[in-house]
């Protein structure tokens, strides 16, 4: 059995930890983002007929207040970043978190989560800066944690890009 | 200058001199004077304060730089300094250092205070068990104070769950439990105490160096040993001894030599480091198991030895027991000797009893044992024994009998037997009041001697007397003769039983006479078939043949007028039992 350690990392409040709560193994409480700043959690995908253990660091969200510790980020395999559609803002700060996580880690696999698909109308990110994100390789995964859309997907796409590598 | 040397040259040499100072005085007077001035500041030299305050930050820095011996200079005047400021106000000296001392203190005091705590409590709780009471026996054995011993034995620890993680990614690499602890996710636990570290260091660790190195969580110690490529956590119950920080060490060290390339080129295969399994088992100690087998192996020795010497007293007491037992039973059957008490105390035997002074000696018959004479301590009080063979041996003691006298004893009288004088029969009748054990004499079967040798006179006189007569040449017993020889028959009996009484025997010898007339060939025939004619006779009356001798007597010694046609009878009488011997 395989094990990666996967990041999760995000602008605050784009509903990380409700994202991936119903599709990981959690034994910690949701203090620990508040006080350690990162949460442990569990996630096995199977991908091209390989188990893998994706532990998951889901790291507090970052605000104007509190940045995302790096140190938390060395040593991954691979790394999720986490938007929310409705918040257009948050956007921007998954593409600096990815230029500041792979300053500190080199080229890494990852994906890139948009949340909150599922509230359409309120949708107001810019799909033109998706579709260049895209263009330049980066995989996107629209994703719902009410619904639980494409989230199985996107763990099983970054599975697959781990065993690629 | 020439022209003034030339002018010199034509003058006195003291003129020159003179005119040479007027010369100087003009030129160099207010250089002169300047240099005088100087002189004389540098002389009463007062160094400028404000220069002084220019260098002397400097100064200090540099003296300070060189060696301590501006320090040593300054040391008196600074503690000088502390110490009037202290008598002056010592508020402006406890307000300056209390930043600095106020947490200490409370730090310490805290320590201090909660050292006590747990050692109350503690001795609260070991003070009434049975352990505590194990415990108190060991601190008053050892010479420890109780809270020592409860220390070392409450100082135990036991190692719960190791964790090998990979450095970099915080990735568990093995993980090993005692038992069933394990419950949560073992990856998770791991990513979790790596993302601890980080956060520690982060946010406390002043340097690169500084790592979190343990964490207290209720009863648990967390500690953690890192190595260049993976990290050793270990969840200790209790506390543990600081020599564990080695085992974990050389765990860790080992890991990495085996491990190494595995270690280095790891991309989330955790396969590999099965094989560490035993060095991360190294770690699950327990030091109660070592304490236990420790004093177990100390508890067996001393039962050993103590079980030993209990055997050994055993052995010695049962042992002295039974000889004792047998010396009291010996002295117990010993006639004159009465046990009255006897005990065993503290391996020293007592006895108290009853001796005849006659008996044997109780310390002589110790020695035939083998119990030490200073062993025992006894006590005898004289006695008489009312045992025959005491009052006899008394009575032979006070009385002195002759040999021809025995004693008996019998329910307390004391009986002679045999013969002895009619003196010593009479002082025996009196004396044998006295003898202890003797409450009456019998002398009936004593025979008096004396009377019984009167007697035996008397007989004799008698037997020798008595002639037997024949007829002329005739050796046949006359007829009337046959009362003559029935008398003679009794009389010997009687002498030979008197005899007998007093220890003697009889010989008679029967001598045969004849009267002058005759040839001497028949009378020589004659006196001796007279002498065997009566010998006979005496047979035929029952008399024993043995002591009796026939003969005929010489006559040619005889007077004529003795000659006779007789036969007569001689007496000796002999000590049958000094013949005997």
């Amino acid at each position: 059995m395989i094990q990666k350690k996967v990041c999760m990392i995000g602008a605050f409040a784009v509903g990380k930890t409700s994202l991936v709560s119903r599709f990981v193994k959690s034994i910690f409480s949701e203090k620990y983002l508040t006080t350690v700043g990162v949460k442990i959690d569990k996630k096995t995908v199977t991908a091209r007929g390989q188990e893998i253990n994706l532990i998951l660091w889901d790291l507090a969200g970052e605000d104007e207040f509190m940045q995302v510790r790096m140190s938390y980020v060395r040593g991954s395999s691979a790394y999720l970043l986490v938007a929310d559609g409705t918040r257009g803002g948050t956007l921007d700060t998954a593409i600096d978190l990815q230029r500041r996580v792979e300053a500190e880690t080199g080229k890494l696999p990852f994906a890139l989560l948009i949340n909150k698909a599922d509230l359409a109308e309120e949708w107001e990110t810019d799909e033109r800066k998706i579709e260049s994100l895209s263009e330049r390789g980066w995989a996107i995964f629209r994703t719902s944690a009410k619904t639980g859309a494409s989230v199985e997907e996107a763990f099983l796409a970054l599975g697959e890009r781990i065993i690629d590598l | 200058m020439i022209d003034a040397a030339q002018v010199e040259d034509d003058s006195s040499p003291s003129r020159a001199l003179e005119q040479m100072d007027e010369l100087r005085r003009i030129l160099l007077a207010p250089e002169q004077n300047e240099i005088i001035r100087l002189h004389e500041r540098v002389e009463q030299v007062r160094p400028d304060p404000e220069n002084v305050a220019e260098l002397l930050p400097e100064a200090v820095s540099i003296r300070t730089r060189k060696d301590d011996r501006l320090a040593t200079a300054l040391m008196p005047t600074i503690e000088n300094a502390i110490g009037v400021s202290v008598k002056k106000d010592p508020h402006r000296l406890v307000d300056a250092i209390f930043p600095v001392m106020g947490p200490a203190i409370r730090k310490a005091i805290s320590h201090a205070f909660s050292e006590m705590v747990q050692s109350i409590n503690q001795t609260l709780e070991h003070s009434l068990s049975i352990k505590g009471l194990k415990w108190r026996w060991e601190a008053f054995r050892t010479g420890k104070s109780f809270a020592e011993v409860v220390l070392s034995h409450t100082l135990l620890y036991r190692v719960e769950q190791v964790f090998l993680i990979h450095k970099a990614t915080g990735v568990m690499l093995q993980h090993k439990a005692r038992g069933a602890t394990g419950m949560l996710d073992s990856d998770l636990v791991s990513g979790m105490l790596t993302a601890i570290q980080d956060f520690v260091h982060d946010s406390f660790g002043a340097q690169k160096s500084d790592e979190l190195e343990s964490f207290r969580v209720g009863d648990f110690t967390i500690w953690i040993e890192r190595g260049s490529q993976a990290v050793l956590a270990a969840v200790i119950r209790g506390t543990a001894p600081q020599e564990f920080r080695h085992t974990l060490q050389d765990a860790l060290d080992s890991i990495h030599a085996e491990q190494r390339e595995a270690l280095e080129n790891f991309s989330g295969d955790s396969a590999p480091f099965a094989a560490t399994r035993p060095h991360l088992e190294s770690c699950l100690r327990d030091q109660v198991e070592v304490k236990a087998k420790k004093s177990s192996t100390a508890f067996w020795m001393a039962a050993t030895i103590v079980l030993l010497a209990v055997g050994l007293w055993l052995f010695f007491y049962v042992r002295g027991g039974l000889r004792w037992s047998d010396y009291i039973a010996s002295l117990k059957a010993e006639p004159g000797l009465v046990v009255v008490s006897e005990d065993r105390r503290w391996g020293t035997f007592y006895v108290t009893g009853l001796r005849d002074p006659l008996a044997r000696d109780p310390a002589e018959m110790l020695k035939s044992t083998r119990i030490a004479a200073q062993d025992v301590v006894s006590r005898w009080e004289h006695y008489q024994a009312a045992d025959p063979r005491f009052i006899i041996a008394r009575a032979s003691r006070l009385l002195e009998p002759p040999q021809s006298v025995s004693f008996k004893a019998e329910e307390g009288v004391l009986r002679a037997e045999g013969f002895a004088s009619r003196e010593w029969i009479a002082q025996a009748q009196k004396l044998a009041a006295f003898i202890p054990g003797v409450a009456a004499f019998d002398a009936r079967s004593l025979i008096d001697a004396d009377s019984a040798r009167q007697e035996f006179e008397g007989v004799r006189q008698r037997v020798e007397n008595r002639l037997i007569k024949f007829e002329t040449g005739s050796a046949e017993i006359l007829e009337d003769q046959a009362p003559v020889l029935d008398e003679l028959a009794s009389d010997i009996e009687r002498l030979r039983a008197l005899a007998q009484s007093i220890g003697s025997e009889v010989r008679i010898s029967i001598s045969g006479y004849t009267d002058p007339t005759g040839t001497e060939a028949i009378n020589a025939t004659l006196r001796r078939q007279r002498a065997e004619n009566i010998f006979s006779a005496l047979i035929s009356r029952g008399i024993n043949p043995l002591g009796l001798s026939a003969s005929p007597a010489d006559v040619a010694t005889l007077p004529r007028a003795s000659q006779d046609r007789k036969v007569n009878l001689v007496v000796t009488l002999s000590d049958a039992a000094s013949r005997n011997r």
